[in-house]
């Protein structure tokens, strides 16, 4: 469908057409599900017919420039139909067909796809070559061997593999030419003399091209010279035989081997730089090795300007798995490089995400030869004694942190403190702009970053948003670019998405997936399958699979071959109903590295905690009950094929950045709201994983026809612009500030991080005149400002105005509003209630702050439920709560101290079942680290604190910093602190770091860094609790997991 | 000018078979027209120089140009080839665009083609694609040996009939031949007239199969009839057939002196 007017096309009618699309989905889909499929002769006919004309198609469109984009489509459309068609089974017709299958999977921008199919099909490899061979069938097979090789490149060896081929083919010629001359007849010798000089060029482009993808020489125009010189040799002698089929192949491969070129990734590093050509080098070399660029990669570096120097704001705006890292780190080196002694700043929503792009940085240019110093900087919003320090030594070239936490480093004056340019900032999952909770923080940090720091090149990673021109030209106002990919079928793999049901009656149902015609369809036809039916093992009526979660882990017991498989669920609890089923269904699995990872699950939440069993049978859990490395955890394990299923929340999954074979959604809502269209197509955007059957099925479970509209159109909602939150909120400080008057309005809690931006302008200005007669300059910075009608404009404007008077002469407050991350107007009530405290500097310390006998703990966090920004992440549901937050502060405490989660939900839920662990689990990873790092982190730095900072030796400075990050990472030791930004598990991050600082003497992140990866297990071995059944080198190994 | 008679024929709504007796004229027809054709192939001097560069591949060469050093055998059945293009051209509505080459066939390759690959026309309006056999025969039997066999002209004639990849392929290539002309050049336009017939959902007749039988006996129609009731029981649908037998008035053998030295005896 989607086709374009073509005369040779116009003998298909859309009927036909849209039943050979049919066909193929079906196809791939039953081959996904069942491992196989098959033909009728009428559907194989068909199929071969379209193919035959989209290929004439093809020839037609060949090297028209201006066509380019049909050729491409068409080209995957033959990709298509060839994929489906059987194999055939003799060698050379074999040959023949993938040849061509290959040829058109890079001609249709899908060479990862082509190459995956080299490697399901097993026996495309299997071609039997004997001395029964005569010499030009030798030379056919053997060069396909090395095309193969070429295509496949799994390691530099399979390229070198390619090259061989050829030079042992250049050795044979003596013995078996002659031989095979002397045996044809007479008349037909020349013929044949023909055919084997045509191999002979043709071999000799396999190794110019294998050479050219291990080394990068010669240039890449040289070398496409050379391939095009040789290979229309070889198509010349083939004419000039009638041998018209070799003639066909060879255009193809010319026509393939250029493209091979064009997406080398040697032709970034011929245009631009020294760094990128040694990043080049460095990848090319790696164990799995990158030498070509994914389509969506190729167009925003080579065509779309991605390295341009003269752009200063880029939206990169591609769909989920597009390779968007890779394209972030060539901006990274191109920034570097154009910039002398400038720093990045790479920000991401999540602190999984911090760890993730760090370990995946420090690997691709930490290493030699760049040696760029990549360092991340925790979520938490306060500034610790470490980070303090990396700032200090300006000892980063990269650094990687959430949107927060940058937005605070820049207002507190990074760039000025580094005495270096930020030169670049990235902004990961930028379309998080429009997210009610944190949007407006991110929008800000942009705003900021464009008024303070002037070098700064901004590059915005998101998934699809239609408007990505407007953002580009916020970002960028004279120079505005957005990258976005133009062909509307490429995606980064092919996907079906559907509706799972049941149908039947009591014991005898059938479970069945139907597919849905959606926005984004690629894979799509109209018919049921049946996926599976009643089971002894189930042993439920049909009634029972009303309910969602346990049709949903049926279903998924049914699809265990299909691979691994996310299943996505609303709520905590429903994740725990679907895997308690599941380890029904599922037969125990033995594998090292899941017997790792329970032992330490049984050590962090205790034994009896059930994702331990769970585990034993390949079932898997992430949710915001279980602490950050264990989620982590469970990813890798899914990355490396290990789990059959992981249950996720519907919250969580939507920042799962790993690919899975298939996802079943139980639910496509979160808790309390709809999904949004743009979530939800990023949960889905993870179907497919390149390493498997490229087909990635998501299936959403619904239980009657009323369910089954409602996801009917929920799918087919077109993903709409990305909206600024400020729009929103000008439009309630307009119909409300009327009633209430604005400055009322304007001062709610989620105008904050908007007024702390009006405050720092505020600060670069003399005073209010002069800013308020440079107003709609500085409110054009923010992307909310400039999409508002005018009238808008005027509203905020004058209400700004108004806040901005108020401001005046409180320099001070200003100031603390950016040392805080608070607004003015929380600082003023927060010193105020310090006051009333009337702390002394002593009540500060650790022995005594952490301390349930002082009660210092228990009051401060009163004050900071009254502060807004902190309340919203601070409130904890706790039974018997008291109002005086005993239990929220002795949670603290209990966490500070390093109490296993099991004794701590003992201690404050008074139970250790499961649910209350996850609860307590819950309530330390998503609000006490949060809250209560970032309101102690302010606290201390209120006039009021009793703390007389120009009194303090460094040492005492050193001790008060690092108080809110024991917050932070749930330890009570500097050492402690050292190791958990070093990703050592907090239940042995205290005893660990204690043993690090008497061997070394000294702290630093770094030498800890090196101290861990040098230690012998015996060392980790001293720091494991006795009571615990995990061994030190266990733990050294989990750690070298969370570390990359 | 070649005078042609119809010894016999037989005709049908999509096949036909007929036996052709070449008389007068037919020296001369020799000497010129065929003589023409048949050298309108690419010299072989410029196919050495070809070879000359095979070094640069780190393949060796030598053995290539020593085939291409002896100077070629003239084949009767090139002769043949040649004769029946000029034939079909002239006497059955037919175009040949791109010169065979008879020189340097090699059908034991491990990708095949057909003797003759061109256009004709059926009728006033529609030009569809042919696709032929030719063989050349002394043999005194009827029908002769060139008829059966894996290599027989029955044979050869089926494979194009049932093995759509081939005459895909064929049909792809001319779509690369004509694909740099001009929208004007007659080779491009009966291309695309002869694709659309080809394409045509249902179309009646898609395209052509001739095969050309060269003989020096007297007229029979037993050479064609048995061979041809054969191919057309499973002629499938959109194949037109047409089975000629040309006789001509001088021995098989004679035919290489019109083509050496126009005639005169090659002593």
């Amino acid at each position: 469908m989607n086709e374009f007017p073509h005369w040779t096309l116009s003998e298909l009618s859309d009927e036909i057409r849209k039943r050979a699309e049919e066909i193929i989905s079906e196809k791939k889909f039953e081959n996904k599900l069942f491992g196989e499929y098959a033909l009728t002769q009428e559907e194989r006919e068909l199929l071969e017919k379209i193919l035959e004309i989209y290929e004439l198609t093809i020839i037609d469109l060949w090297d028209k420039e201006e066509k380019k984009n049909e050729f491409s489509t068409l080209s995957k459309k033959c990709f298509d139909i060839l994929q489906i068609l059987p194999l055939p089974q003799d060698d050379i017709s074999k040959i023949k067909h993938i040849l061509k299958l290959v040829a058109y999977s890079y001609l249709g921008e899908k060479w990862e796809d082509g190459r995956r199919f080299l490697k399901e099909e097993k026996n495309t490899c299997e071609i039997e070559i004997n001395d029964e061979n005569t010499w030009d069938e030798r030379l056919f097979k053997k060069t396909y061997l090395a095309i193969l090789y070429l295509v496949r490149k799994d390691s530099w060896e399979d390229l070198s593999n390619a090259v061989n081929l050829i030079n042992k083919l250049r050795n044979e010629q003596k013995k078996y030419e002659e031989e095979y001359l002397n045996s044809v007849e007479t008349e037909f010798k020349k013929g044949a003399a023909l055919e084997l000089a045509s191999f002979y060029h043709f071999a000799k482009s396999i190794e110019i091209l294998g050479r050219f993808m291990l080394e990068g020489e010669p240039s890449s125009d040289r070398v496409t010279s050379e391939i095009d010189y040789h290979l229309n040799k070889g198509i010349k002698f083939c004419d000039l035989s009638g041998n018209f089929e070799f003639s066909l192949i060879l255009r193809l491969m010319l026509a393939m081997f250029k493209k091979m070129v064009f997406n080398s990734i040697w032709r970034v590093s011929e245009r631009i730089n020294s760094k990128i050509t040694s990043f080049v080098k460095h990848i090319t070399k790696a164990s799995k090795p990158v030498y070509e660029l994914l389509y969506p990669q190729r167009a925003a570096i080579l065509e779309m300007g991605l390295l341009d120097p003269a752009s200063r704001g880029i939206v990169v705006n591609l769909p989920t798995s597009s390779g968007k890292t890779l394209i972030a780190e060539f901006k990274i080196l191109q920034a570097l490089n154009q910039f002398e002694n400038g720093w990045i700043a790479y920000v991401v929503p999540t602190r999984a995400l911090v760890n993730q792009i760090t370990n995946r940085l420090r690997r691709d240019l930490g290493s030699h030869p760049l040696n760029l110093k990549i360092e991340k900087m925790s979520g938490a919003l306060e500034i610790d004694f470490f980070e303090e320090k990396l700032i200090e030594e300006k000892a980063f070239d990269v650094l990687v942190t959430t949107y927060e936490k940058l937005n605070l480093l820049i207002r507190r004056g990074i760039e000025e403190k580094l005495g270096r340019r930020l030169v670049l900032l990235i902004v990961d999952e930028a379309h998080n702009i429009e997210s009610p909770e944190r949007g407006l923080n991110l929008e800000m940090l942009i705003s900021i970053v464009k008024s303070d720091c002037k070098y700064a090149n901004l590059l915005l990673l998101t998934p699809f948003i239609p408007n990505s021109g407007e953002v580009s030209k916020w970002i960028s106002p004279d120079n505005p670019k957005s990258i976005e990919i133009q062909l509307h079928w490429w995606k980064p793999n092919d996907q079906v998405i559907g509706i799972y049901y049941v149908e039947g009656r009591r014991r005898n149902w059938r479970t069945y997936f139907e597919p849905l015609f959606t926005t984004h369809h690629i894979v799509f036809f109209p018919k049921k399958i049946q996926i599976g039916s009643y089971d002894a093992i189930f042993n439920i009526p049909r009634s029972k699979l009303n309910n969602k979660s346990i049709l949903t882990s049926i279903v998924a017991k049914q699809l265990e071959d299909v691979g691994p498989l996310l299943i996505v669920a609303r709520t905590i609890d429903d994740t725990w109903k679907i895997v308690e089923n599941l380890y029904k269904y599922f037969d125990p699995i033995e594998d090292e590295d899941i017997s790792l990872i329970k032992r330490f699950v049984a050590a962090e939440l205790g034994e009896n905690f059930p994702l331990v069993k769970y585990l034993s049978k390949g079932i898997g859990m992430h949710h915001a009950g279980l602490p950050d490395e264990i989620r982590y955890l469970m990813e890798w394990l899914m990355e490396e094929n290990k789990l059959r299923v992981l249950v996720a929340t519907t919250t969580i999954a939507q920042g799962i950045n790993f690919p899975v074979s298939a996802i079943l959604m139980a639910s496509y809502s979160y808790p309390f709201e709809e999904m949004p269209v743009r979530d939800f197509w990023n949960i889905v955007g993870r179907a497919g994983r390149i390493d498997q059957k490229s087909l990635g099925i998501v299936g959403i479970a619904v239980k009657n026809e009323d369910d089954k509209r409602k996801v009917t159109d929920y799918v087919r909602r077109q993903t709409g612009d990305l909206v600024s939150v400020l729009v929103k909120m000008v439009d309630e400080l307009e119909n409300l500030g009327r009633e209430l008057g604005m400055e009322l309005i304007i001062r709610y809690p989620e105008w904050s991080a908007f007024l702390q931006y009006i405050a720092h302008l505020y600060r670069q200005y003399n005073n209010v005149s002069e800013l308020v007669s440079r107003l709609e300059m500085e409110l054009n910075r923010t992307y909310g400002y400039r999409i508002l009608n005018q009238r808008k404009k005027e509203v905020l404007k004058n209400a700004v105005k108004q806040y901005v008077r108020k401001l005046s002469g409180k320099a001070h407050i200003i100031n603390l509003a950016d040392q805080t991350g608070f607004s003015p107007e929380s600082i003023e009530r927060t010193i105020y209630r310090i006051q009333k405290l009337g702390l002394k500097q002593s009540d500060w310390y650790s022995s005594r702050l952490f301390n349930n006998e002082t009660g210092t703990l228990r009051k401060l966090i009163g004050v900071m439920l009254s502060v807004p920004e902190v309340k919203k992440s601070l409130e904890v549901s706790i039974p018997g709560e008291t109002i005086t937050y005993s239990k929220l502060s002795h949670l603290i405490i209990d966490w500070v101290s390093g109490k296993e989660f099991t004794e701590i939900a003992r201690e404050i839920w008074g139970s250790d079942d499961p649910t209350t662990i996850s609860n307590c689990v819950k309530a330390v990873y998503q609000k006490v680290v949060n809250g209560a790092t970032w309101g102690l982190a302010a606290f201390l730095n209120m006039p009021t604190s009793g703390i007389d900072f120009s009194q303090l030796t460094e040492d005492e400075m050193r001790r008060l910093e690092n108080i809110p990050a024991m917050v932070y990472y749930g330890v009570n030791t500097e050492e402690g602190i050292v190791m958990r930004i070093n990703n050592v598990p907090r239940s042995i991050a205290n005893k660990l770091g204690e043993i690090y600082k008497t061997e070394t003497g000294g702290i630093s992140p770094k030498s800890a860094y090196e101290w861990l990866k040098t230690k012998p297990s015996s060392v980790w071995n001293e720091s494991v609790p006795p009571n615990k059944n995990i061994s030190g080198n266990d733990y050294k190994k989990i750690w070298e997991k969370l570390s990359g | 000018m070649l005078s042609i008679e119809t010894a016999y024929e037989n005709n049908n709504k999509w096949s036909a078979y007929q036996g052709i007796v070449l008389k007068d004229g037919f020296d001369e027809y020799l000497s010129s027209r065929v003589r023409g054709r048949f050298y309108d192939i690419e010299g072989t001097e410029a196919l050495i120089e070809e070879f000359r560069d095979i070094p640069s591949t780190g393949f060796e060469e030598r053995l290539l140009i020593d085939i291409f050093s002896t100077s070629p055998p003239i084949d009767d059945w090139k002769i043949g080839e040649a004769l029946a293009e000029c034939y079909l051209e002239d006497f059955e509505k037919v175009r040949f665009y791109y010169p065979s080459s008879r020189d340097a066939k090699n059908p034991k390759a491990n990708l095949q083609g057909a003797d003759l690959v061109g256009f004709v026309d059926v009728d006033e309006e529609t030009t569809i694609f042919l696709f032929g056999e030719v063989k050349t025969s002394g043999d005194k039997n009827s029908p002769p040996q060139v008829m059966y066999g894996r290599s027989g002209m029955i044979d050869q004639l089926r494979n194009i009939k049932n093995n759509p990849n081939l005459r895909k392929s064929l049909i792809r290539w001319l779509g690369f031949k004509v694909k740099a002309l001009s929208d004007d050049d007659p080779f491009k336009k009966d291309y695309q007239k002869a694709l659309k017939v080809y394409l045509k959902e249902g179309a009646e007749h898609k395209y052509f199969l001739f095969g050309i039988l060269i003989r020096d006996t007297e007229p029979k129609d037993t050479d064609l009839k048995s061979r041809y009731e054969s191919l057309k029981s499973d002629l499938s649908n959109g194949a037109q057939l047409k089975l000629v037998a040309l006789y001509i008035p001088m021995p098989i053998k004679d035919m290489k002196d019109y083509i050496i030295n126009k005639g005169e005896k090659n002593e």
